[in-house]
């Protein structure tokens, strides 16, 4: 009798993960889903910056370096595809992938999930939430369901927008907001609660040369989609520089100066999209202005 | 009645200028009132009758301030001691013409206020916010992702926004519920992803 009151003390004592969205952001900080065991999800999707890395590409195990920047986890609950290419058609897809891959966390499946079973807390929190041991469904299904708990929505513009509150943003800001929907053409790609229509643009970052990353036709197969990338998404996107799919742009003043002349960037491109066929001929306040907007997606968390 | 050495002003004349200050503010007072009167009734007539649009309003508010023309003449027409009088006097009769105006505007506009739909199967709740100068705001889980304007008439809806590239859409509202539940049926939209959203979509009025 006393033993069992110990035990059931004991239990409700075990700060175990009370629900999926709990045990996935467990195990997305975890490094024992990397074959070294020190390399997490968070390693490269580092809370403090969106959940996006600070390099321009990311170091997996053993110090290999990734080939592609890596995007923000969060923002993902509209999302259709996932990766740069969009080769995952869900975020359960999308989970399990960078443990298996080499350059990032190189642990196949099978021995993620025998170390999870021989984990003495893992087993037991698995069974709680799962009534199974666990497997690779329930994995991927922990991982993505906090990932979809990554969600941002009280920015200044937010606040703006939501509440009528033009004194949340700046002159500056308001007018940014109006060029990145007229003259900068912006909302053509980035439509949307996230600023993007998750569409693939190629937005001339491929040019068969020293740009060679061919991006979604190696996924389609489709010629017309050589050097295409999927847009990105904008909240947040002030605190994830560098920016694009090879993390070349360092700022977002380097992006919008791209984006005003991107022949002058990248002059021998390949495939680029007809919206960019022309200079935006942005002025400087313009580009301030713009800038400013996109400074004000940035949630308050991160202030 | 012959004032002292007044000149007489259309058919009405007055002693002392104190008399021709109340007959003034009498005028305002009975013209303020009887605009809100005739505004009221016709509205409540209209509404009962046909569906508002901008041209009934047109014609009801036409109606409902012509006969006070005469009065609002003379109100200009008379001499004053002082331009301050003129304003004074002049309160009443902006205040009410400025009340019929929002007054019929609003009861012609059975859009305005917030709207929510309830959460789809992804937990998405979408909001829209139709405003009174014909600008409105769309948000998916409170994130804004709409900007645009409408027109209405009667209970067609025609609107642009910045997706779409610009595309018109045009929708039959269709109310319920007492007018506190809207759908939207298509008549012309090429943006086909919007046309798709907007079909699914039904509304709640958030109080």
């Amino acid at each position: 009798m006393i033993f069992a009151l110990v035990m059931i003390q004991a239990s409700f004592n075990n700060e175990g993960p009370i629900d999926k969205a709990a045990l996935g952001k467990m195990l997305f900080s975890d490094p024992i889903l990397s074959k070294d065991q020190t390399i997490s999800c968070a390693s490269c999707h580092k809370p403090a910056f969106a959940f996006a890395d600070t390099s321009a590409v990311s170091i997996g195990v053993g110090k290999k370096k990734g080939k592609r920047n890596t995007p923000s986890a969060m923002n993902l609950l509209t999302q259709k595809t996932f990766f740069w290419d969009g080769r995952a058609a869900t975020l359960e897809e999308q989970a399990l992938a960078p443990i298996i891959n080499p350059d990032e966390m190189n642990l196949s499946i099978e021995e993620a999930l025998q170390r999870l079973s021989k984990h003495r807390d893992y087993k037991i929190y698995f069974q709680n939430i799962y009534q199974s041991e666990p497997n690779a469904e329930n994995l991927a299904d922990a991982l993505a369901t906090f990932e979809r708990t990554l969600e941002t929505s009280d920015s200044p513009f937010d606040v703006w927008k939501f509440n009528d509150d033009s004194n949340a943003v700046s002159p500056a800001m308001r007018r940014g907001f109006t060029i990145f929907n007229t003259k900068g053409k912006c909302v053509k790609c980035h439509f949307g609660s996230n600023f993007t229509t998750n569409e693939f643009r190629n937005i001339g970052l491929f040019d068969g040369n020293k740009l060679n990353d061919s991006g979604r036709i190696v996924v389609s197969h489709n010629t017309e989609d050589i050097g295409k990338f999927k847009t990105i998404g904008l909240r947040n996107v002030s605190i994830t520089p560098p920016y694009m799919h090879n993390g070349m742009l360092k700022t977002l003043r380097e992006v919008i100066d791209f984006y005003n002349d991107p022949e002058k960037i990248v002059p021998h491109n390949v495939n680029r999209d007809t919206i960019l066929a022309k200079p935006l001929g942005l002025t400087e306040e313009e580009k301030e202005d713009l800038e400013a907007f996109l400074i004000s997606l940035t949630d308050k968390r991160f202030n | 009645m012959r004032g002292n050495g007044n000149k007489p002003w259309g058919k009405i004349w007055f002693h002392t200028k104190a008399q021709r200050k109340i007959e003034v503010q009498r005028i305002a007072n009975n013209y303020a009132q009887f605009c809100i009167g005739s505004s009221l009734c016709l509205d409540f007539s209209l509404c009962l009758c046909v569906k508002p649009n901008f041209a009934l309003w047109l014609i009801s508010t036409f109606i409902a301030f012509a006969p006070p023309i005469v009065d609002l003449y003379h109100c200009l027409s008379l001499p004053f001691t002082s331009s301050l009088h003129k304003i004074q006097n002049m309160k009443p009769l902006v205040i009410s013409f400025l009340m019929c105006v929002v007054l019929k505007f609003n009861m012609n506009n059975p859009l305005l206020g917030r709207w929510s739909s309830r959460p789809s199967k992804n937990n998405i709740v979408t909001i829209v916010h139709f405003k009174a100068d014909n600008s409105f705001e769309g948000f998916v889980n409170k994130k804004p992702f709409v900007t645009g304007t409408y027109q209405l008439d009667g209970t067609v809806m025609s609107f642009v926004d910045n997706g779409c590239n610009g595309a018109k859409g045009i929708y039959k509202l269709n109310f319920f519920s007492n007018g506190d539940s809207l759908r939207f049926e298509a008549v012309s939209d090429t943006c086909a992803e919007r046309r798709k959203g907007m079909s699914a979509l039904i509304m709640g009025k958030i109080k």
